[in-house]
């Protein structure tokens, strides 16, 4: 039976007026719909969305959904339901309890808020959701929240309905503006005179004066014109109509109606009031007729405040209205008193249990305080609830149980401390253990197992020591051995071991025996296919990999369970991957990203009270804060770990505050206090067996301390047990950084070979995982690492990888420590490194830019150069000679000859020497005594400017024209138009323009010019064939900006002019043209050109 | 059972959130004194941590603003390192306890347990004292709120009459003790008293922060002083 259709309204008014309002606003997603009792709401809207094609589910709300948990369960089924109907839909599930987190009331709002909202929003086919009798929820409702959170938000798939006799308190005008909601309100929903006229219809002729009086009476309430339309029946008279019907008067009204029932039927109506849906066959056998369906369907079809419900059953369902419900109720009580109210629900009960409908058993037991009935239910069901985590629905069943009754049983106290679990405390601690002690002595071996199992979760929760941790983990883990291999209680078997792992790592900090924990509760969740069992122990280890500081295996846990948790519905999931992903963003130097995912973690943690994970969030924060240099908040963060470690009683956090705090003091080169920092670290960790990892990440800090304090010894036997040991975790990032530094050690200790052994195999982990930030090692001591492998041969500083790295450095370091491993060899042996390291020279070296075409510039990384500091014209023009030559193996003796004609030649060879000297000097003032000069080459008497440290715009114009052709062959005109583009803004004037009267450049003045004119118009006639008329006329114009006589450019300009209607503007341009050419050539316009003018013209 | 927290330092705020959560209080939290005030008269919590050191409004002020109100509440200050001074100052100002920065798990079990059981007994408790004798020891047990108003009371405990025979005196502080700085000047007065006539002195159940206060009054030198570990 589905309870979520919606009603039947086959005898009602069809209210085309308001389905016209509706389809008008059909495009909004809220629609509220308010209106006093009996108004029509639900006939209405019910009568609107028979129409309707899309899925809709009617839920009728009580004062219970007050409670959100109770609303989304309603909720969740009616959908659940809609969509096993359905099945492309994915099935949503429920919401698994908070592993990591301490969960608390508002937390668990927060959470069903989130997983609702998920669930609306991935709706794959669209869904109309009915909120009747919305005013039975508070304002101050939990449930209203999650309502008001729902209407807030935006989905693609859904419609809201929301029926209600008052209008809720929500940001309604917001809403409207943004055109969010529709609202149609009492006044909108009463009935005109048209529809009261249509609503009697089938009543005996009346006249409009009938009409009118009754419309006037009831002021258009539907529920008026119901009881008017009965009492008519009845009386056929409407003189006794009383001034003035509204809903107030509706009990002294019906009782006149009811009484003119039969007392049979009036017995039948006022016993079934006790059920909320009247199904036939549960109002026979609590009323001990015979025809209830008869009854009902002939109560509907005179519209005696009866609703049908289609229920997808044999037999449809029917609803009472509310206010008569609330009528006949009175009447029950004062007739037959409490005690038979009582005997119905729980007749009502029994049906339902015989049934098997437990919760609509439930539901009447309570009603009726059938207690032992209720516990028996309890007791039959409880595990189930527990499994599928529906705590909500035992809290409120065991909550109704005298404590009397509950607090010797072993399995109702189990079941008490389930519905407070986290927000229990010390109480559920107390409550456990007696229950422990209970079961105990019956024996049950599932009550114990489970017992135990959430005594651990909730001693790690309240923060009890360690050894009572251990204590309660110890019993654990010896009822799983004495069930041994029996394939018994699999999901308590599972359970406990998800608790032990739990305890193991969060409560006791023994790592690795918790992970193993946490794998056994994985299998046996995997074996009896419980998922959330399985993802909630997942979390649990893959928290305690992060624990353990082992974030490749974290990372890979997450990435299995992503399919077990959808990231809305699981915040634990979220925030780990966040912790995870911080890391991963730290180590390779994606800053701002790792500053955007603690953000998002310090919500999750703060939003969802997941307190194990915020010691893991403080700790990445602080190594944020360290590597971006902050370095005072970092140690205060690291102090603020260490605050947490007191307040949580273990000295684990306080030896991980510490090496954050020596760190820091490192980074600053603080040797001594991080000294200091490093030496309590590594006692605090020494006492706490939470996983080999932090302890030796403490001891190769301390082997990095004393490799700057010089005790290269000391060092160096500190750091190979802490090689060996990442080696055996594969931690590939800790593995490289101390192969690194176990390479410098070697070489401080002259120790060549095991240092390149050491060095090249960090470099090629780097090289491999493409490393771009290392957090132990410094700059100075990567540049020394790299450098030591170029000299050496090792690798080719200008592969991708370490030129990467070097050009993120000074290049003034880098030279440095050139200088210094240089000054490391005896000058006969340095020819080899030398060799090694030039191209790395060379690289490092200011760019030099030289601009020709327009004002000549000279910039060195982007900084013009004074030419004053060439120290005459001289070293200039030798410079534009040069270039003009080609720019490469020019032979001396033409730049002479340029520069210095007239003078001899040893006068000749002089100048030229000398001049070059100021050139290169000005060039690089500093040049490094064993590169030499770099920019510009002279060798064999051949001279040449180094092209891959010097660049000239007439070869990117030159290279940028000719690209811009080939495109335009290949058709690729956009690409073509954009290097076209390009050429024209590097031509900014004619080449060394500066220079008019220097005979040995015009020769390539003439040629850049005419290369510029065939680009231009090449790019016009481009923009006219692809109909681009406004470019095209620009182009034509930056033609004749350069040669204002270029007459083909004037003809191309008067056609497009023409031909966009400027006839105006082109024959202007033709005027312009014969002037210039008068001016400045003294001839005319050529016969082509007069042609066209004539005939724009003629035009 | 609700609890505010006032503390300008943030992650302090969060800290306290998430460990009081876990514990099982509805906790609420404000990062001043002004803010504090105001949602301390919102949600009237049982009991209220606040740091002493604030900017603008400084946890005195919010704890006498918060005693001017008719709300019942244990107010629990929350101190820095050595400074006693000020913590001997809000005890004056009739807060419950308070706890030193950085918050060690004991003191804060020692802290909540006591607040709960303060919460039991009505406002302004006054000194209540249970004198037994055993074997020739004298045991006073002091419940409430130990004052200058209790002086005449306490002081006929030890007269020479009553310390006839007498070799040891206990003194046992309920977990409902409190203390304020009249009340130490007369708590020194009577170990003085006891000193002189060379009667040994044990004062038990202290909580630490209270140990602490004692020591540096110099109590330890006249008495032994037996903190009890708050539970776990």
């Amino acid at each position: 039976m589905n309870p979520n259709r919606p009603p039947k309204s086959s005898h009602a008014v069809q209210r085309l007026r308001l389905f016209r309002i509706l389809d008008s606003q059909f495009h909004k997603q809220n629609f509220m719909i308010t209106g006093q009792a009996a108004q029509g709401k639900s006939t209405l809207v019910a009568t609107y969305l028979e129409r309707s094609r899309e899925q809709v589910l009617w839920f009728h709300l009580s004062k219970d959904h007050g409670e959100h948990a109770k609303l989304f369960d309603l909720l969740l089924q009616g959908i659940k339901e809609t969509y096993s109907l359905i099945p492309k839909m994915a099935s949503p599930g429920e919401i698994p309890h908070t592993t990591l987190g301490t969960g608390g009331t508002d937390r668990e709002l927060l959470r069903h808020m989130e997983s609702l909202s998920v669930m609306l929003k991935n709706l794959s086919r669209p869904l109309i959701l009915v909120l009747d009798d919305f005013e039975s929820l508070q304002e101050s409702d939990s449930g209203f929240q999650l309502i008001k959170h729902i209407l807030d938000q935006d989905f693609n798939r859904l419609k809201i309905f929301v029926l209600s006799r008052r209008m809720p308190r929500l940001d309604l005008n917001l809403f409207k503006m943004e055109g969010h909601t529709m609202v149609l309100t009492n006044k909108d929903l009463a009935f005109t005179m048209a529809e009261t006229r249509q609503f009697f219809a089938g009543k005996p002729v009346m006249s409009p004066d009938d009409i009118k009086k009754i419309l006037k009476i009831t002021d258009g309430w539907a529920g008026g014109l119901a009881l008017v339309s009965q009492c008519l029946d009845s009386f056929s008279n409407i003189d006794t109509l009383p001034e003035r019907l509204t809903w107030e008067v509706f009990n002294f009204f019906s009782r006149e109606i009811y009484h003119s029932l039969a007392p049979v039927i009036r017995n039948f109506l006022m016993k079934t009031a006790v059920l909320d849906t009247i199904d036939p066959e549960v109002a026979n056998y609590i009323s001990a007729s015979h025809d209830a369906f008869d009854v009902l369907w002939d109560l509907e079809k005179r519209n005696l405040f009866i609703q049908r419900i289609d229920s997808g059953s044999k037999w449809p369902a029917f609803k009472y209205h509310k206010l008569f419900r609330e009528f006949l109720l009175q009447d029950l009580l004062n007739t037959k008193g409490d005690e038979t109210i009582q005997q119905l629900n729980r007749k009502a009960g029994q049906f339902y249990w015989n049934k098997k409908d437990h919760e609509l058993a439930m539901d009447y037991f309570l009603k009726s305080s059938a207690f032992p009935e209720i516990a028996h239910i309890i007791k039959i069901k409880g595990t189930d609830y527990l499994i599928k985590q529906k705590i909500s629905h035992l809290k409120k069943w065991i909550n109704s149980l005298p404590e009397e009754m509950t607090k010797n049983d072993p399995w109702l106290l189990f079941y008490r401390t389930m519905t407070r679990r986290i927000q229990g405390g010390k109480k559920n601690i107390r409550d456990l253990k007696k229950a422990i002690s209970l079961f105990e002595e019956s024996q049950d071996v599932r009550g114990i197992l489970l017992s135990v199992g959430y005594l651990i979760e909730a001693a790690v929760f309240v923060r009890q020591p360690s050894r009572k941790i251990r204590e309660w983990i110890k019993k654990g883990e010896k009822q799983l051995q004495s069930i041994g291999r029996k394939n018994r209680y699999p999901w308590a078997r599972a359970l406990l071991w998800q608790e032990i792992g739990l305890g193991y790592i969060a409560g006791d900090g023994n790592i690795p025996k918790g992970m193993s924990a946490c794998k056994n509760a994985i299998l046996l969740g995997r074996q009896i296919h419980n998922e959330d069992l399985v993802l909630n122990a997942s979390i649990t280890l893959t928290f305690g990999y992060v624990q353990a500081g082992d974030f490749a295996n974290a990372r890979q846990m997450l990435s299995k369970i992503k399919t077990l948790a959808s990231e809305g519905r699981h915040p634990e999931y979220r925030a780990l991957k966040g912790i995870v992903d911080i890391d991963f963003a730290i180590k390779n130097g994606e800053f701002n990203l790792a500053k955007n995912l603690l953000s998002q973690s310090e919500s999750d943690i703060d939003k969802f009270g997941l307190i194990f994970l915020y010691p893991g969030f403080v700790e990445a924060k602080a190594l944020y804060l360290l590597y971006i240099g902050r370095f005072n908040d970092a140690r205060q963060m690291a102090e603020h770990l260490n605050d947490f470690s007191l307040l949580e009683g273990n000295e684990f956090y306080n030896g991980i505050s510490h090496r954050i705090k020596a760190l820091s003091h490192l980074r600053e080169n603080a040797c001594v206090l991080a000294q200091g920092e490093i030496n309590k670290a590594l006692k605090a960790l020494d006492q706490v067996p939470k996983g080999d990892i932090h302890y030796f990440l403490t001891q190769q800090i301390a082997g990095i301390i004393l490799f700057h304090n010089r005790a290269y010894d000391q060092a160096r036997d500190r750091l190979m047990p802490v090689l060996e040991y990442f080696q055996s975790i594969s931690s590939d990032l800790c593995t490289c950084e101390t192969c690194l530094i176990l390479g410098l050690i070697a070489w401080e200790l002259n120790d060549a070979d095991t240092a390149f052994y050491h060095l090249k195999k960090g470099y090629e982990k780097a090289c491999r995982e493409n490393y771009s930030f290392f957090p132990l090692i410094d700059e100075q001591m990567l540049i020394k690492a790299l450098m030591l492998l170029t000299a050496h041969g090792k690798l080719h500083p200008l592969a991708p990888y370490p030129l990467g790295l070097l050009l993120k450095k000074e290049p003034r370091q880098v030279m440095n420590t050139m200088d210094e491993i240089l000054t490391q060899y005896k000058e006969k042996h340095q020819d080899k490194p030398l060799k090694n390291m030039h191209p790395l020279y060379k690289r490092l070296l200011p760019r030099i830019r030289i601009e020709t075409l327009g004002q000549f510039i000279i910039q060195r990384n982007d900084k013009i150069l004074d030419h004053r500091t060439f120290g005459g014209s001289k070293p200039i023009l030798l410079l534009k000679a040069i270039i003009c030559n080609g720019s490469k193996d020019i032979p001396k003796e033409i730049l002479i000859d340029n520069l210095w004609p007239d003078a001899t030649a040893k006068a000749g060879e002089k100048n030229f020497k000398i001049n070059l000297h100021r050139l290169r000097k000005a060039l690089e003032p500093q040049p490094k005594k064993e590169f030499g000069y770099s920019y510009i080459i002279h060798k064999a008497g051949l001279v040449s400017l180094d092209g891959d440290i010097v660049s000239l715009d007439v070869h990117e114009f030159m290279a940028s024209g000719a690209r811009a052709m080939a495109k335009e062959q290949e058709e690729a005109f956009e690409s073509a138009i954009g290097y076209y583009e390009h050429a024209m803004k590097l031509y900014k004037g004619d080449y060394f323009s500066e220079e008019p009267y220097i005979e040995w450049m015009t020769r390539k003045r003439d040629l850049f010019r005419a290369r510029f004119m065939e680009l231009m118009q090449k790019k016009a006639r481009l923009h006219e064939e692809l109909d681009q008329t406004n470019r095209a006329i620009a182009s034509w114009h930056r033609i004749l900006e350069v040669d204002p006589c270029f007459e083909a450019a004037y003809r191309n300009l008067m056609i497009l002019y023409a031909d966009a209607g400027g006839k105006t503007k082109a024959l202007a341009l033709f005027r312009q043209c014969r002037d210039i050419l008068s001016k400045e050539l003294a001839t005319e316009p050529d016969a082509r050109t007069v042609r066209l003018y004539d005939h724009i013209l003629s035009r | 059972m609700k609890i505010l927290v006032i503390d300008d330092e943030k992650p302090t705020l969060s800290m306290f959130k998430l460990f009081l959560t876990a514990y099982g209080y509805d906790v609420y939290i404000a990062e001043d004194g002004e803010k504090g005030l105001e949602l301390f008269k919102q949600i009237a919590p049982d009991i209220i941590f606040t740091d002493i050191k604030m900017p603008g409004m400084d946890g005195l002020e919010v704890l006498s603003r918060i005693k001017q109100t008719k709300i019942a509440s244990q107010v629990i200050i929350i101190t820095g390192h050595g400074d006693m001074e000020r913590a001997l100052e809000a005890l004056d100002l009739n807060a419950s306890d308070f706890i030193n920065k950085p918050v060690e798990r004991q003191a804060l079990n020692a802290a909540l347990a006591r607040a709960e059981k303060r919460i039991a007994l009505p406002c302004d408790f006054p000194a209540e004292f249970t004198v037994t004798t055993r074997n020739a020891v004298l045991i006073i047990s002091i419940k409430g709120k130990l004052t200058a108003g209790a002086e005449p009371y306490f002081l006929s405990q030890i007269s020479p009459k009553s310390l006839k025979d007498i070799q040891e005196v206990q003194l046992v502080m309920d977990d409902s003790f409190s203390i304020d700085r009249r009340g130490i000047a007369l708590l020194m007065q009577v170990l003085q008293t006891l000193k002189q006539q060379h009667i040994s002195i044990v004062m038990e159940n202290l909580t630490c922060n209270y140990a602490r206060i004692f020591k540096m009054t110099g109590m330890d030198k006249m008495a032994t002083l037996n903190e009890t570990p708050a539970e776990d």
